[in-house]
C-alpha cells in the first residue's frame, strides 16, 4: 500500500507552520531556542583597522604550508596575530606552541563561526530545513515506542537482525538507522531480509538499501554514533568496568553471550528528580598509537522508555490529540526533543577532555536510543585525553535501568572504509491479502527506493521480502559486513484501554518527573510487563 | 505584527537559551589543521568515498582518501561536509554555485590552494607521486 502525499502540500503546510510556530515558540517558550549553523569566513587582517578580537576558532596559513590554530580565537592587529596558539607543520598532527605569528609570514586566515538561525531566516527556510534543523540537534531520534523489525533469511531459519527507527512517532520525528547485520548472501549470491510489522502501529517506510562494506579481517564494522560505518580494531584490554553502585561489572559486558548489564536495584530506588541516572566508569589499557577510541557496544534499551510511552505520554485521555496535533508542530516537537537529548539516550566522556561548553547534554558525545526488541552493535567515537595515549577512562552515562548491555569493547584503530550501496532489487509478499501464493510487490520498490516523497505503508501483521543482490566479487568475499539503511516514522495506535482506563489525568510535561514516575512504574511491573511486551508481538501473516 | 515584534523584543533578552546544533568547537577541521571531511561518489561510481578536504576551486575539487585525488565538479555526484549542515552539501547531480565553492575552500585544508611547490611538497611528504586525477 502506497502513500504518496502531496509534496506540495507537505512543504506548504511545513512553511506555515514554520512561520507561525517558531516564532510563537520564541515569544512563548521558557528559553530562547537558538538553532545554529557552523559557519566559515575570511578574514582579512590587512584591511583591518587597528585591531580586533575574533573569540571563535582562528586558522592562520603561513606562507610555508604550516598552520597555526587558535581554538579560541585571537586578537587581529596590523601587524601580528595574538593568541593562544598551536602552529602545525606541513600535514603534521603534531605542534608546538605559537602565541604571535606575524603578518608577513601569513597568506590566508579564517575564523570559524556558528551562525544562528534567527527567526525570519527560519521562517523562510523552515520548508526545506524543518527536518535538517531537528536532526541537527539529534533530535529525529527522539521519543518512545517500538517500530519496524527485520529478520534475516538463514538456513537457521528467519533471525531477528533489527528495528528501525525507534521512537520516530511523528513525520516531523522521521529518521534514518544504520544497523549491522550478521547476514551473507545466499549460495546464489542474494541477500533476502523479511521486513515486518509486528507491532499495533502504521509504519510509513521512505527507504531502504543495504550498505556493502568490504574490510580487512579482523576488523568489525558497525555503525558509529552519527549513523556511519566505521571499521573498528586494535582492541585494548578493559581493566575496570564499574557501574555506580560500586558493582565490578566486567564479566557482564566481556561478552556477547546473553549476560546483560542491567542497574542495581540499589541505584533504581536512589533516583530522584535532577539526578536520574546510573553509569559505568571503563578503564582501558594497551590501547595502540591514535588520538580515538571506539567504545564498542551491543545492546538495547529496557521497556522503560515503552512505559514513559504508554503510561506517560500517550496515557490520557489527549493521546490522539498528542500524537495526531502536537507532534505535528515542530514547537511542541522540539520542546520534546530538547528534553529528551538532554535526559535519555547514553552520553559518553573521557576522562582527562575538557567538556565543551553549552553542550545541550553533558558528554563528548551522545547515542540515542535504540529500541526495546533487537540488540544493536553500535560504536561511539571519543577523543583520546592525549595523542597516543595508552590507556583511557571513559564514563558512560544514562538513566537508571535504561538498558540492557551485552557487551562493551573498546578499539583503538578507527577507519572509515569505502562501501557501497544496494537498492532494494524485489519486493516479494509471501501471503497477500488476494491471491494464494506470493506476489511481486512493483509498487513497493520505488516507494522504498530513495528517501523522497513516497513512502511504504504498512498494517499490523503485514511483512514482506525485499530481495538485493550484491555484486559477485562481494558477495564471495569472506570480509564483506552488510548493514540495513532504512528510514522512516510510525503511528502508535491508540489502545481503547488507555483511553477507558488512563494513567493521568493532567497534560504530560516532559521532564525529570515524567521519567521518574515511569521508573517507578516500570520498577513494580517489570517482570509481567516484559513477559507481555515480549509475549504479545503481532502475529505476522 | 510590530507589536509582536516589540514584544519580542522586551521578552528575548530576559529569558534563557537554549542552543541546538554543532558547535565549531566539535568540528575538527574548525579546531585542528586539516579540513571538513567529506562523504562523496563520483559519477557512475558504485563506491561512496570518505576523505579530507584538501583544496577547491571553481574548477575541481581535490580531497585526500588513500590518496589525493582531483575530481572536477562535472565528475561529482554528490558531497556530504561531516557534521555541517546542508550549506556545504552538493546535493546529487547538482554542480555548486560560487558562494559553495567559496565555503568549501575556506572548509579545506589548503584554502590558499595548491600551488605547484606546495601541492610538490604536499605529495612528497604523503610519499605519492602525483595527485589521481579523474579524467
Amino acid at each position: 500500500m502506497i502513500r504518496r502525499p502531496s509534496f506540495l502540500r507537505r512543504v506548504t503546510t511545513r512553511a506555515v507552520l514554520a512561520g507561525l510556530v517558531l516564532p510563537g515558540l520564541l515569544l512563548t517558550a521558557a528559553c530562547v531556542q537558538h538553532f545554529i549553523v557552523p559557519d566559515v569566513v575570511e578574514v582579512n587582517p590587512r584591511q583591518a583597522p587597528g585591531s580586533y578580537s575574533v573569540k571563535t576558532p582562528l586558522k592562520v596559513h603561513l606562507l610555508d604550508g604550516s598552520t597555526v590554530v587558535f581554538k579560541s580565537g585571537a586578537a587581529i592587529r596590523s601587524d601580528r596575530i595574538d593568541g593562544v596558539g598551536q602552529r602545525f607543520a606541513l600535514l603534521s598532527g603534531t605542534s608546538v606552541p605559537a602565541s604571535v605569528v606575524r603578518m608577513d609570514s601569513v597568506v590566508g586566515v579564517e575564523a570559524f563561526v556558528e551562525k544562528t538561525l534567527v527567526a525570519p531566516t527560519l521562517v523562510v527556510s523552515a520548508a526545506a530545513t524543518a527536518i535538517g534543523v531537528i536532526a541537527l540537534a539529534g533530535l529525529a531520534v527522539a521519543v518512545f515506542g517500538s517500530c519496524p523489525t527485520v529478520y534475516a533469511d538463514t538456513p537457521r531459519g528467519l533471525e531477528l537482525e533489527a528495528e528501525g527507527f525507534s521512537y520516530a512517532i511523528s513525520p516531523l520525528m522521521e529518521h534514518r538507522d544504520l544497523d549491522a547485520l550478521r547476514l551473507q548472501p545466499d549460495a546464489r549470491g542474494v541477500l533476502r531480509l523479511e521486513l515486518r510489522n509486528e507491532a499495533l502501529e502504521t509504519h510509513f517506510i521512505n527507504q531502504v538499501e543495504v550498505v556493502a562494506v568490504r574490510h580487512a579481517p579482523g576488523a568489525r564494522v558497525v555503525p558509529d554514533q552519527g549513523g556511519h560505518p566505521i571499521a573498528v580494531s586494535g582492541f585494548a584490554r578493559v581493566t575496570g568496568a564499574r557501574d555506580r553502585a560500586g558493582r565490578d561489572v566486567r564479566a557482564a559486558l566481556a561478552e556477547r553471550d546473553g549476560r546483560l548489564f542491567s542497574t542495581h536495584p540499589a541505584t533504581v530506588g536512589a533516583a530522584q528528580e535532577g539526578d536520574l541516572d546510573d553509569w559505568i566508569d571503563l578503564d582501558v589499557a594497551d590501547l595502540p598509537p591514535g588520538d580515538s577510541i571506539a567504545v564498542v557496544l551491543r545492546m538495547r534499551n529496557s521497556l522503560l522508555n515503552t512505559v514513559l510511552l504508554y503510561e506517560g505520554m500517550l496515557g490520557g485521555r489527549d493521546a490522539p490529540d498528542f500524537l495526531g496535533n502536537d507532534l505535528q508542530h515542530i514547537g511542541k516537537t522540539v520542546d520534546f526533543a530538547r528534553w529528551y537529548v538532554r535526559t535519555m539516550g547514553m552520553r559518553l566522556s573521557v576522562d582527562g577532555v575538557p567538556l565543551a561548553a553549552n553542550e545541550p547534554f553533558e558528554g563528548h558525545a551522545r547515542l540515542g536510543d535504540i529500541g526495546p526488541i533487537a540488540y544493536r552493535d553500535v560504536a561511539v567515537v571519543l577523543p583520546r585525553p592525549r595523542t597516543d595515549a595508552a590507556g583511557a577512562r571513559v564514563r558512560l552515562r544514562f538513566v537508571a535501568d535504561n538498558w540492557r548491555i551485552d557487551e562493551v569493547r573498546v578499539a583503538g584503530a578507527i577507519t572509515r572504509p569505502e562501501y557501497t550501496t544496494l537498492a532494494v532489487d524485489s519486493v516479494i509478499v509471501p501471503t497477500p491479502a488476494v491471491g494464494s501464493g506470493p506476489t511481486l510487490d512493483a509498487a513497493a520498490v520505488p516507494a522504498i527506493a530513495a528517501a523522497d516523497e513516497r513512502y511504504l505503508e504498512t498494517r499490523p501483521g503485514q511483512r514482506m521480502t525485499l530481495v538485493f543482490h550484491p555484486d559477485a566479487a562481494a558477495a564471495r568475499d569472506t570480509t564483506s559486513t552488510y548493514l540495513i539503511a532504512w528510514q522512516g516514522w510510525y503511528r502508535e495506535w491508540i489502545r481503547p484501554g488507555w483511553l477507558a482506563t488512563p494513567k493521568r489525568t493532567e497534560p504530560f510535561v516532559p521532564g525529570d518527573a515524567a521519567v521518574l514516575t515511569a521508573l517507578r512504574s516500570w520498577t513494580s511491573q517489570k517482570d509481567a510487563f516484559e513477559r507481555a511486551f515480549y509475549s504479545t508481538s503481532i502475529p505476522v501473516r | 505584527m510590530r507589536r509582536l515584534l516589540l514584544v519580542a523584543l522586551i521578552i528575548l533578552p530576559v529569558v534563557g537559551a537554549c542552543t541546538y546544533g554543532t558547535r565549531v568547537s566539535t568540528i575538527d577541521g574548525a579546531t585542528s589543521p586539516g579540513g571538513f571531511h567529506a562523504y562523496y561518489r563520483t559519477n557512475g561510481d558504485t563506491v561512496h568515498h570518505f576523505g579530507e578536504l584538501f583544496a577547491v576551486d571553481a574548477t575541481a575539487l581535490i580531497i585526500r582518501t588513500d590518496l589525493v585525488r582531483r575530481i572536477p565538479w562535472d565528475r561529482l555526484e554528490y558531497l556530504n561536509v561531516d557534521k555541517v549542515g546542508n550549506a556545504f552539501d552538493v546535493k546529487v547531480k547538482q554542480r555548486p554555485d560560487s558562494a559553495k565553492i567559496e565555503r568549501l575552500r575556506l572548509s579545506s585544508r589548503f584554502p590558499q590552494g595548491l600551488s605547484d611547490p606546495l601541492l610538490a611538497q604536499v605529495l612528497a611528504t604523503l610519499k605519492q607521486d602525483a595527485i589521481v586525477e579523474l579524467p
